[in-house]
């Protein structure tokens, strides 16, 4: 008992998050006039005409690219901070960024050479 | 200000070994395609300076490392070992193996490098953040490896499968570390251990939760009930020599850091966690046991008997969890016997293998196997009398110590659930041995590519086993020294708490 008086407000928050949308949607849906109409039930693409279905096929190039592009992110998520650093961690801080721009730039010379970078 | 001098660089050797010479392969492998061959014994070489430097650490200090986030102890040094040597058996096996399918690549090798080394992390792991950076280093490795037959289907579905399950299971893991470190501030296992005491979160809900939620992580990893849906298909998917390296290795690793971490850091909080342990166990064994009865195909039963020995381990966990230091260094006893059984009659499967998917090898065709090849046959025979835990194999002490330690803390009645099991598992493991000794050869078998490599596993494997197996008795010498190591490592774990 004393548990659950400990989490009450969790709990409490937790089932107002549930109700007010469940609320909304459900005044949405009493008081809300309904006149559909063709225009009305296509998806909404910025006010201008759809353009027919969004299933298309992308070539697996873009994911390719897309994937060896996180990898350079992060690396960028982690220079940063280093860069701020930089001065407090002094020739350690150096060498370890060095190490590990070197295995990322091996990891670029790896899918260069198998040719990932090659658009056709 | 980070620390890191000449002393930590010495520690951490065989980590930089391992990866240095991961990204090494890599290099060389991306310049030339047609070496597989050299690099394969450049990934031996890389496996033996490893292995001798962490031989060369084993006295060191074992004080936590790197701000508490890893620990170089005894601990780790054992099953570090017991990775390496894994891996190094399986590249014996592989290369042969790679090359009769023609997927030789210098890759494999890397990238089995890479998850040796996320291996080395995870046996050494001080901190929650260590061991997920262990087990992902790990696991991603070997998810690609797993799919390495890449144009073959059942390869493609078990790597997938694979990665999809293991990715899920890390997330629960996550959230528990979450928790862990939103209650107590740390992630360090010492940490975890003062802050729980001190602050009494012991009986907590979200601590048990917490609890629970890196159970569920670890129960994945080492293959047990109910997170073992992905085990069959993804041991026969796999290519045979990989098997035996998840088998022997991941398992191994995984409850190297299931163990530091339960002993060390939630040991005050046992009697929470001991009947789950308990009831995992039995559901473990059993389903493992009962379900491998009715396969056909090798492979596949071999990976349920992989979950009835991660359900016996389990037992160990149980009386390790009602403070028996005994059980702990049963359930290392065990591990390094099941490495090396499994190491062994992996690399007979892979030296019998001879199609060109990856379906893995039906009973049939071990039809004859022991009057084709009486030493083969010998061989297979003892790997599957010591998994089925007959004296005088290492196999049956393996088992024996985890019962004994169990019995000794009041659990008589899951020693004899174990005991029963064993029974059970004598009629698939036999089976083996009646198809190879009682059948006749197919007319048309194939013959068994058993290379040099394959040979020099089998024979250590079967030295092992039967050296684990007449030491305890006192026959042979070396035996305690071995139960000496793991007794003083768990002294040590204790003593940091």
């Amino acid at each position: 008992m004393e548990l659950a008086l400990k989490y009450l407000p969790v709990i409490v928050l937790f089932l107002l998050a549930v109700m007010i949308p469940m609320i909304m949607l459900a005044i949405a849906g009493v008081t809300g006039p309904r006149q559909p109409s063709p225009r009305k039930m296509t998806p909404f693409e910025s006010g201008i005409e759809s353009l027919g279905d969004t299933r298309h096929r992308f070539s697996v190039r873009f994911f390719l690219v897309a994937l060896l592009f996180i990898i350079f992110d992060i690396e960028a998520v982690f220079i940063f901070p280093w860069a701020v650093l930089f001065r407090g961690l002094g020739v350690f801080g150096f060498v370890e960024m060095t190490i590990f721009l070197g295995i990322l730039l091996l990891g670029l010379f790896y899918i260069w050479k198998k040719g990932a970078l090659e658009w056709e | 200000m980070p620390q890191f001098n000449a002393e930590i660089a010495r520690l951490l050797m065989p980590l930089f070994i391992l990866s240095g010479g991961a990204c090494m392969l890599l290099a060389w492998s991306a310049i030339d395609e047609k070496a597989a061959r050299a690099q394969a014994w450049f990934a031996g070489i890389v496996h033996v300076a490893a292995l001798w430097s962490i031989a060369s650490l084993w006295n060191a200090e074992g004080w936590p490392i790197l701000n508490g986030m890893l620990i170089v102890d005894r601990f780790a040094l054992f099953f570090a070992g017991i990775c390496v040597v894994s891996s190094l058996a399986t590249i014996l096996v592989s290369s042969g193996y790679l090359h009769r399918f023609n997927i030789h690549r210098g890759e494999y090798y890397a990238l089995l490098l890479l998850s040796t080394a996320g291996m080395f992390v995870l046996v050494t792991a001080y901190d929650l953040m260590s061991v997920f950076l262990g087990i992902e280093l790990m696991s991603l490795a070997i998810y690609v490896i797993v799919g390495f037959r890449r144009r073959d289907f059942l390869a493609n579905e078990a790597a997938m499968k694979y990665f999809l399950l293991g990715a899920f299971a890390i997330a629960f893991f996550l959230y528990g570390m979450s928790i862990i470190y939103g209650l107590c501030g740390t992630m360090n296992f010492k940490g975890i251990v003062v802050e729980a005491t001190s602050r009494e979160l012991i009986k907590e809900p979200p601590f048990l939760f917490a609890i629970a939620l890196l159970l569920v992580g670890f129960v994945f990893k080492v293959s047990a009930v109910p997170f073992h849906m992905w085990v069959p298909d993804v041991y026969q998917g796999a290519p045979s020599p990989v098997t035996g390296y998840m088998a022997g290795a991941v398992k191994a690793a995984s409850f190297a850091a299931f163990l530091r971490l339960f002993y060390m850091s939630f040991m005050p909080a046992r009697a929470q966690w001991v009947d789950i342990v308990v009831v995992l166990a039995i559901a473990t064994m059993t389903l493992g046991n009962v379900v491998a009865l009715v396969q056909r195909n090798v492979k596949r039963m071999l990976a349920y008997s992989s979950i009835a020995h991660a359900g016996y381990i389990l037992i160990g966990m149980a009386a390790l969890g009602l403070d028996n230091t005994k059980a702990a260094s049963g359930v290392m006893f065990y591990l390094v016997v099941y490495a090396f059984m499994t190491l062994g009659a992996f690399a007979l499967i892979s030296a019998l293998e001879n199609r060109e998917d990856s379906r893995g090898l039906e009973l049939e065709d071990f039809s004859g196997l022991g009057l084709r090849r009486p030493v083969l046959g010998a061989v297979m025979a003892l790997f599957m009398f010591a998994m089925a835990g007959i004296p005088p194999t290492a196999g049956f002490f393996g088992k024996y110590y985890i019962f004994s330690a169990a019995i000794d803390r009041g659990l008589t009645w899951l020693a004899v659930v174990g005991v029963l099991n064993s029974a059970l598992s004598l009629y698939y493991y036999l089976r083996v041995v009646v198809y190879m000794y009682m059948r006749k050869p197919k007319a048309d078998a194939a013959p068994v590519f058993d290379d040099w490599g394959v040979r020099t596993v089998l024979f250590v494997s079967v030295l092992v086993t039967i050296w684990l197996g007449l030491g305890p008795s006192g026959i042979v010498p070396g035996i305690e020294t071995v139960l000496d190591w793991t007794s003083d490592s768990l002294d040590r774990i204790a003593s940091l708490r």
